[in-house]
């Protein structure tokens, strides 16, 4: 090799350098400060006080405000939402209605052994038998029916036990008023998505807000929530978790377990 | 001569001056009618759908891109209504029976031809198997009688996504476990007529069955098999 073509090589080796150090240096922004601890222990402490905070409650209820985006073939994000209403009683009721931003209401309960989900504009309802705690229903419900219960996993008494194995980084960000109530607002990254959540600063730890970024899905979309309305002592009625359907209300099938039924009939024709 | 040149330019700017005032009218009459307070509907052709709906923070209710996949190639290959030269008899069959629906469709698949390329994602490519089976003529069949299951399903040529109407009475031939959306199937040219077996209410339009569901938190129709005793 020319002693010349070596300064070159050289040369372009430490422009590339140059290059790429604005590019390394990001990644140490946002919550991957530079310097520190890539978990900001005293933060995911927090956050996992105020989810074991809610686990622990008896029973309780909240509002909160919901918003999506939902990508469009054409790439454009539009943002949905609604406002849901949430009764917890543990270990085994949960009754939520959800009043969507065009006027659709629906309802979502659990009384311990079946979950029943209910379209008022429709007059539909669908139930399935399921007998266990709050974690087993929203677990079936989300995962095997595969429904959206956007705050299923807040009311959840194991959530925070996933939040300890799956955030590998995150801090606090400032202090911040949501609604009126001074927050702690903290942001945390898992492998699938990013995570900021808004808890109060004085007080229970209740959580405020929360926003989680879908990094990996196509548009990155966003989910958001704010939280109020928050009672710790509900008057519940155990007639709240009694579903009566609706006058001439049809009942219909979760399509999972319709298109199994489908299967396991054709096999059933299949064997005679 | 000469006056006839001019009488002809004076009656072109006169057709000028007339297109342009009946569409400031159209424009100001749409403006009216649209105000606040009146009702208007929500345009069908916007997908609700995505994984920022779950708002869940566990992948496995948000990444079920590769189980959707795998189960729509079950729910093909189990098709009891048979072969794309079936699809395609059908599919001639309704556009000779209904040639002004059949039109509509031309003139808005050319309408959105000139969205198609530009709306595809790199991405798509990896779908791209799923779809090969059916060819480029199944393509159209597909937005016919299309899934709204997948919303992962970015690759859709139409300019909004996924919620594209057309009426099921188009689809050909349509595999039992398939999902049409509420809007679509009400949109059909056949008049459903309900029947109930077992206490269930059974939809039928043309020789398909369809059972009511509700899919991703949204109320679909499933195709299913013939009721019993029908």
């Amino acid at each position: 090799m020319k002693r010349q073509d070596f300064s070159m090589y050289i040369r372009a080796f430490f422009l590339i350098l140059l290059l790429a150090l604005p590019a390394a240096s990001q990644t140490e922004q946002g919550v991957e400060v530079k310097d520190a601890p890539r978990i900001d222990s005293e933060s995911l402490s927090d956050f996992v006080e105020s989810l074991e905070f809610l686990s622990k409650a008896g029973s309780f209820s909240f509002t909160a405000e919901t918003e999506y985006d939902a990508l469009q073939g054409n790439g454009q994000k539009i943002e949905f939402g609604g406002v849901h209403k949430l009764t917890v009683v543990r270990p085994d009721k949960v009754y939520s209605d959800i009043e969507e931003r065009d006027g659709t209401k629906k309802v979502f309960v659990f009384d311990g052994k079946d979950i029943y989900f209910s379209d008022l504009e429709r007059n539909v309802y669908a139930s399935v038998p399921r007998p266990g705690d709050i974690n087993q229903a929203i677990d079936y419900f989300t995962e095997a029916l595969q429904m959206p219960l956007p705050l299923g996993q807040l009311i959840s008494s194991d959530t925070y036990e996933w939040v300890k194995k799956e955030i590998y980084a995150g801090g606090f960000v400032e202090q911040a008023t949501i609604n009126g109530v001074l927050c702690d607002h903290l942001a945390f990254r898992t492998e699938n998505i990013d995570l900021q959540v808004w808890i109060a600063s004085e007080g229970d730890p209740l959580i405020m807000r929360f926003v989680i970024d879908y990094k990996n899905s196509p548009g990155e979309p966003q989910f958001r929530a704010t939280l109020g309305d928050w009672n710790f002592k509900p008057a519940v009625s155990d007639s709240l978790f009694v579903f009566k359907p609706a006058e001439k209300m049809q009942k219909i099938a979760f399509a999972p377990v319709l298109r199994t039924e489908i299967k396991s009939e054709e096999k059933e024709g299949e064997k005679k | 001569m000469r006056t006839d040149k001019k009488f002809m330019v004076n009656l072109l700017l006169f057709a000028v001056m007339l297109v342009f005032l009946v569409g400031t009218l159209e424009t100001y009459a749409r403006g009216r009618g649209s105000g606040k307070g009146s009702h208007r509907s929500s345009n069908k052709n916007i997908s609700r759908q995505g994984p920022a709906r779950t708002g869940s923070m566990k992948s496995s209710d948000f990444n079920r891109h590769s189980s959707r996949s795998s189960s729509r190639n079950v729910q093909r290959s189990s098709s009891h209504t048979g072969s794309q030269s079936q699809r395609k008899q059908k599919a001639q069959d309704y556009k000779a029976a209904n040639p002004d629906k059949a039109k509509d469709f031309q003139d808005k698949r050319a309408d959105n031809a000139g969205d198609l390329q530009e709306n595809r994602q790199d991405w798509k490519d990896t779908n791209r198997e799923d779809w090969q089976d059916y060819g480029n003529n199944a393509r159209n069949d597909r937005q016919e009688f299309y899934d709204d299951n997948d919303y992962n399903r970015y690759d859709d040529d139409w300019e909004w996504g996924d919620n594209v109407e057309y009426p099921v009475g188009a689809m050909a031939a349509v595999a039992v476990g398939t999902a049409v959306t509420y809007s679509a199937f009400n949109s059909q040219t056949c008049n459903p007529t309900t029947v109930y077996a077992n206490g269930v209410a059974y939809y039928q339009c043309g020789s398909t069955w369809y059972n009511q569901a509700y899919q991703q938190g949204d109320v679909v129709y499933v195709v299913v098999d013939t009721p019993p005793g029908y």
